[in-house]
């Protein structure tokens, strides 16, 4: 192939179209001088569609030398472009002049023509079928020539042009002419292409003169070949004159191999030589046609064109407008897919010969080399990082993922190095030598200083919280705006909490004593508080626990983001439903309205199934909860096997992969049933290991909410207040139950605590109930510190902490040396809790459920609560130890303020109705109570939560202890060394 | 067709394709928009996927429906595929990026960030078996398994070769012949070796057997690369996958390129046209009729524009890949 006749120096000179170039030469002459190297895109030379008008080589050059990935990036821009420009097209005076500068750019930027990027023909096809009956175009030679060559990829045939003069397109232009009779001249048709230069010189098609040309060599070589054929007698043929044949015929021969002309072949001869030529005026001598010279037999139709004239007549005036798309014309082309199943491939059946020469083991390396990749990202201080690596960084900054990835011993030096947001240099610039901290060392109980900013970073983009909500009611319960940062201090970037077992050495006791089965008392005990049971209907198989990514737990925008984009994302997903979008909850809400509690569980992140101990078995049914009440109910009071029926005590229920045997059921509510049970991986023939005790809170229908509030607990605390909160093992979440596995404590709660005092006929001694109310406001100072609610602080909800100690110091210390920090308060139940970081700090809730004496005076009454429902409900519970007796509260009225307009704000207080006994450390408790049940009026400013001032009295409280442990026969250890042996549950079997 | 695109591919980067050791048609790929998808290559369709809550690095099944995969959650995930459901199989300290599993004793294999390899077996609750960490800081790029040899490519160009059998002992320790970060390993299916790649255009092939004989075997060479503007520009090698049968190889390079080599005869036996973008990932499948070819932009110049990720399913004939001629036994 000629090369240079691909170029066309005239073109050496970049368009004036928009598109982004790599190469822009800035001056006319340094244009005009700057004649690319043939070497830059002779590698490629093959790949190059030749253009009749030529190409320009500088474009060449650059398309073919420039970095793929940067002219990529040119190409999708320019594409870019364009687009938008066709967007506007129907404002536009000229609107095919964007699809003639689309096209020009697209010809020279993919020089191989049609290509999947490229897109070429579809281009030509659209903007061709786009302006059919668009009069402008009629005329325009840009527009015939856009059709000629979109006919040029897919076929240019009779059936283009009658189309096209059908529409009136071209016809007054040369080239339409010039175009038809060049095919049908290739068709051998030589007197309809004459007919269709004398029909374009009637029409004075313009440029005339050329037309007129053409037609004259047209003539001439039509001449040539009735001259060649009337000597042909069996002589060989003559030079012929000159001819002025720009091109080679399609099948004409050539007069020498070197020859770039040929001369027609006449094919007429061979075959249908009995029939009128359909030239007419020539005849044709038949059969002594030269052998040598005849190529190749080409039939020709005796009935195929007969009756057809080329030019359709003008009186037909049926519309024809629709020219078909390049697939629809080639529909027999494209195979329609099949089955691969039982269809025998076609294989190549040549042996592959190998394209490349010997592999050149190499020893040396070439000067000229030059790496793809930036060594600079990659090794730093002398570490590889790995593009994965450097990808999961960039990932990691850019979004509020907590991505786990962790590598921080490079990586200020590595983020200086990627050009990326420079927020994450700025935290990490002071940091202490990183180099010295190893990761694993992080993850343990870190205190505030040793957690890197960056971690506190990390953290800060779990709870982000939107820090502009506006005060909406003028209620003088306000939330602490400032809470968020508090929250960063406790935060740990712990690994998710391991399975702690607790190590009891329980002696079996007999625990069904328990809760109102006490037959043996006479006088009136208090009894757990009997809840109505909940309709708790929950759709919860909806309930989806996949997090879409991306979603910061500020439920605003976790509801308002388009989850249904992820959810198309993601397909067919099969671990995903569709989410019911939620509009923003409103303020206040009902914290446990079904549908929001679905909605944060499902948006987690990270995603309930990480956590370690989640079991999802929602494609399962457990239906074992008649099983269970089954064999519970034959363990009775005095935990004595009954020797029953049909009924195996021993047989296990299967969880997962794990087995329980099921001992006595240990408690009941609405929520659920609560059993012990015995995990069979500690149950052995000879030897009962205490560690196999748990209690297994079945509910139905599935929650995971507990579980998730448990969690989250032991996730945000890592004050010692932590051995205070129950600890959740597993749960294991069926379609139709769900079983949550926690530890077992075996010393009762506080209501047998009080009863025990109750059968000795007298209450709690003041200094135990001192040591329990301590031991309570530590627990709800962590919880809310932690940002959680739990909703229903009650005497039921508080098991009693007294685990076995080696040494056991008689002196009390606040901070748990000495053996205090193995007694205490163990808190259960978080199924009524809230997680309030999950809110904006201004929202509130209301209960939607029954609230009696038990429950705060908001809830009573109607009105939104928040933090007040934990210090009213503990109010509960130090009454109840005080007293014997549920506490009953009565509103005092206090004037408080008077204003020169005589107009009085009175407030009112709350106090309970029974009174201090005299002895008791009344200042301690009255104040006390106050703060518990008007925590609205402690603050000045009202807002809650009041941490820091319940953290004051409280440590009033412990100095009282401190100072009082030891009073002659009523010794706090003694007490609680008494409340333990009496507590103690002795469960058989 | 001798080459598809697979519908519906992954939104984002594709980490990881394999196809399943049993079924010839079984496709899974993991990918950076955390979904692990498996896909039925000869009809084109996704028969089932699953989530992790951040990147999937990696991926394997080890029958016909349970798949197990790892990635920036530092969770190595087991999920069924007939009941749909999952569980954590355990995790590191740091990413996972690389999941294997051994048929034959039943164990996961898994490497990490965090600078040990794991292992796991699931058959136990409390599931991992071994906590393996690697020599001189070394954070695991990249693992392979063939029967009981394991192969584990870490930073800082260390191989560590083991038998699972007895993962407490390192067999052999090496130091890479390629000079620069390794990218990828694979063991021959003889069992006799394996190829590494690093990002500096080279392949190096070793063999296992320490004698000095066949030591003397071991060689590397240069691909991937290409001449733009008089300069050689040297592409990390991302990709490798050895034909189950034939024991020639295919190496997929950051310039989109995929080459099938001889590694016994040193030939390269087949180019295959040029690819959107950068080879993430190549498999071939069980009886070697098919590669899968991830053309997936890998990250080697940091955050750009790239053509869309998908995969490429291409039809091997017989003799594509075969050898050219019987080598002579060594």
């Amino acid at each position: 192939m000629d090369v240079y006749s691909l170029i066309n120096h005239d073109q050496c000179k970049p368009s004036n179209s928009p598109p982004p170039r790599t190469y822009q030469p800035s001056t006319s002459q340094e244009q005009a001088n700057c004649l690319p190297e043939f070497s830059s895109f002779e590698h490629q030379k093959e790949n190059i569609l030749p253009l009749k008008q030529g190409r320009s080589s500088a474009s060449l050059s650059r398309v073919f030398s420039s970095d793929p990935y940067s002219l990529g990036i040119d190409l999708q821009a320019g594409h870019a472009q364009f687009k938008a420009e066709l967007e506007n097209l129907n404002e536009l005076d000229d609107p095919f002049d964007v699809y003639h500068r689309y096209i020009k750019w697209t010809m020279e930027n993919y020089p191989q023509g049609q290509t999947p990027q490229s897109n070429l023909i579809q281009l030509l096809e659209r903007a061709s079928l786009s302006f059919i009956n668009d009069s402008r175009y009629k005329s325009d030679p840009r527009y015939l020539r856009c059709w000629l060559q979109y006919a040029s990829f897919v076929g240019k045939t009779k059936q283009l042009f009658d189309f096209l003069k059908v529409n009136e397109i071209g016809l007054n232009l040369a080239a339409y002419y010039e175009e038809y009779a060049e095919l049908l001249e290739s068709m051998e048709r030589y007197h309809d292409a004459e007919e269709i230069f004398m029909s374009g010189i009637n029409q004075k098609a313009q440029p005339l003169e050329r037309l007129i040309r053409r037609y004259k060599q047209f003539k001439a070589r039509l001449n040539l070949s009735r001259q060649g054929n009337i000597h042909d007698l069996g002589s060989s043929q003559t030079v012929v004159p000159h001819i002025d044949n720009s091109h080679r015929t399609i099948l004409g021969l050539k007069t020498s191999a070197s020859s770039t002309q040929s001369t027609p072949l006449n094919v007429f001869n061979q075959r249908n030589s009995t029939l009128p030529s359909i030239t007419g005026s020539i005849t044709y001598q038949h059969g002594h046609f030269d052998k040598n010279s005849e190529k190749f037999s080409v039939f020709h139709d005796p009935n195929g064109e007969l009756g057809n004239t080329a030019l359709v007549s003008a009186g037909n005036t049926s519309s024809w407008n629709n020219y078909g798309t390049e697939i629809a014309n080639k529909k027999e082309n494209i195979r329609d897919a099949e089955k691969w199943k039982g269809i025998t491939l076609p294989q190549a059946r040549k042996p592959c010969v190998p394209t490349d020469s010997k592999l050149k083991i190499y020893h040396d390396e070439l000067r000229n080399e030059k790496m793809f990749v930036d060594l600079n990202i990659i090794y730093v201080d002398g570490i590889e990082f790995s593009f994965e690596e450097l990808r999961a960084m960039t990932l990691k900054r850019q979004s509020t993922i907590p991505c786990n990835y962790d590598n921080r011993m490079c990586v200020d030096n590595v983020e200086n190095n990627i050009n990326e947001l420079v927020s994450m240099n700025q935290i990490l610039n002071d940091e202490p030598d990183l180099k010295t901290i190893s990761p694993k060392k992080l993850t343990k109980k870190p205190s505030p200083t040793i957690n890197t900013k960056a971690a506190l970073a990390d953290i800060m983009e779990f709870f982000s919280q939107p820090m502009n909500y506006e005060k909406s009611d003028d209620d003088t319960d306000e939330d602490d705006m400032t809470s968020v940062s508090k929250y960063d201090k406790l935060f740990t970037r712990k690994t998710p909490m391991n399975n702690i077992i607790n190590d009891e050495n329980i002696a079996p006791s007999n625990y069904s004593d328990h809760h109102g089965n006490f037959r043996m008392v006479p006088f009136e005990i208090l009894t757990p508080i009997q809840e109505t049971s909940r309709e708790y209907r929950s759709n919860s198989n909806i309930s989806i626990f996949q997090s879409d990514g991306f979603i910061t737990l500020d439920l605003g925008s976790v509801i308002e983001t388009p989850k249904s984009k992820n959810i198309e994302q993601y397909g067919d997903s099969l671990f995903k439903k569709p989410l019911e979008l939620f509009s923003v909850p409103s303020n206040p809400c009902n914290p446990l309205e079904i549908r929001l509690i679905d909605q944060i569980l499902s948006s987690l992140n990270p995603s309930l199934l990480q956590y370690p101990g989640f079991y999802d078995m929602r494609g399962e049914y457990s239906n074992n909860h008649t099983k269970l009440e089954r064999i519970a109910r034959n363990w009775d009071k005095n935990c004595r096997r009954r020797t029953s029926n049909a009924t195996n005590l021993d047989e296990p229920i299967r969880l997962f992969n794990d087995s329980f045997l099921i001992r006595q059921k240990i408690g009941e509510g609405a929520y659920g049933k609560v059993y012990r049970v015995l995990d069979m991986k500690f149950v052995t023939e000879s030897h009962k290991d205490p560690r196999a005790s748990h209690a297994l809170k079945l509910q139905i229908p599935s929650t995971a909410w507990e579980f998730y509030i448990i969690r989250k607990l032991h996730e945000r605390i890592i004050s010692p207040a932590i051995n205070s909160i129950i600890t959740a093992h597993s749960l294991y979440y069926y379609k139709d139950e769900s079983y949550l596995l926690t530890e077992l404590c075996s010393h009762g709660t506080i209501v047998d605590a009080v009863n025990i005092a109750k059968r000795e006929n007298s209450t709690m001694d003041e200094i135990l109930v001192i040591f329990f109310t301590v031991e309570l406001l530590k627990i709800v100072e962590a919880i809310h510190e932690a940002g959680i609610i739990h909703g229903d602080i009650k005497a039921d909800n508080c098991l009693l902490r007294l685990e076995r100690t080696v040494e056991w110091d008689a002196q009390y210390d606040p901070l748990g040396a000495g053996g205090w920090s193995k007694k205490g308060i163990k808190l259960i139940d978080f199924g009524r809790a809230i997680d309030a970081t999950l809110f904006p700090p201004d929202m509130k809730f209301i209960a939607d459920w029954y609230c009696d004496d038990q429950n705060c005076v908001e809830m009573r009454e109607g009105r939104p609560w928040k933090w007040q429902a934990d210090y009213y409900g503990l109010a509960g519970v130090i009454h109840c130890m005080l007293h014997n007796e549920y506490m009953q509260i009565a509103p005092i009225r206090m004037d408080v303020d008077s204003f020169s307009s005589g107009a009085t704000i009175s407030t009112k207080k709350y106090k309970p109705i029974q009174s201090f006994k005299r002895y008791w450390q009344g200042n301690l408790w009255g104040r006390l109570f106050d703060m518990l049940l008007n925590p609205s009026l402690v603050r000045s400013d009202g807002r809650l939560p009041i941490t820091q001032e319940l953290n004051n009295i409280r440590r009033e409280f412990e100095e009282y202890l401190i100072a009082n442990c030891e009073k002659i026969g009523k010794e706090l250890k003694a007490q609680l060394k008494r409340l333990e042996v009496n507590c103690e549950i002795n469960y058989h079997g | 067709m001798q080459q598809f695109e697979l519908f519906d591919p992954p939104s984002d980067a594709i980490s990881s394709i394999v196809f399943s050791p049993i079924s010839p048609i079984h496709l899974l790929v993991s990918s950076w928009d955390k979904t692990i998808k498996l896909y039925n290559a000869e009809e084109n369709s996704l028969r089932g996927s699953y989530n992790h809550d951040a990147p999937v690095l990696d991926c394997c099944m080890s029958d016909e429906t349970h798949v197990y995969s790892g990635g920036l959650d530092n969770c190595i995930k087991s999920f069924d595929i007939n009941t749909h459901t999952g569980f954590i199989v355990g995790s590191h300290e740091n990413a996972v990026k690389c999941v294997e599993y051994s048929i034959d004793n039943n164990l996961i294999i898994s490497g990490s960030w965090d600078q040990t390899v794991r292992t796991w077996d699931v058959r136990d609750k409390d599931s991992q078996t071994g906590v393996y960490r690697m020599d001189n800081g070394g954070k695991v790029f990249a693992i392979s398994l063939v029967s009981y040899r394991l192969v584990v490519a870490t930073a800082a160009r260390q191989f560590y070769i083991y038998d699972i059998r007895n993962m407490s002992e390192v067999l052999q320790s090496r130091e890479s012949s390629l000079k620069f970060m390794t990218r990828c390993v694979k063991c021959m299916p003889n069992k006799e070796g394996y190829a590494c790649s690093s990002i500096e255009g080279r392949v190096a092939v070793e063999f296992f057997d320490p004698s000095p004989e066949v030591q003397q075997r071991k060689y590397a060479f240069k691909c991937h690369r290409k001449m733009i503007d008089g300069i050689d520009t040297v592409y990390p090698v991302n990709a490798l996958a050895f034909h189950p049968t034939h024991g020639t190889f295919a190496s997929g390079g950051a310039d989109g390129v995929v080459n099938i080599w001889d590694g016994v005869n040193k030939k390269r036996l087949r180019q295959y046209p040029q690819y959107p973008t950068s080879i993430a990932s190549l498999d071939f499948n069980k009886d070697g009729q098919y590669l899968a070819i991830a053309s997936s932009y890998t990250f080697e110049e940091g955050e750009k524009d790239h053509p869309p990720d998908s995969v490429f399913i291409r039809h091997i004939s017989e003799n594509e890949c075969k050898p050219r001629h019987l080598a002579p036994p060594p």
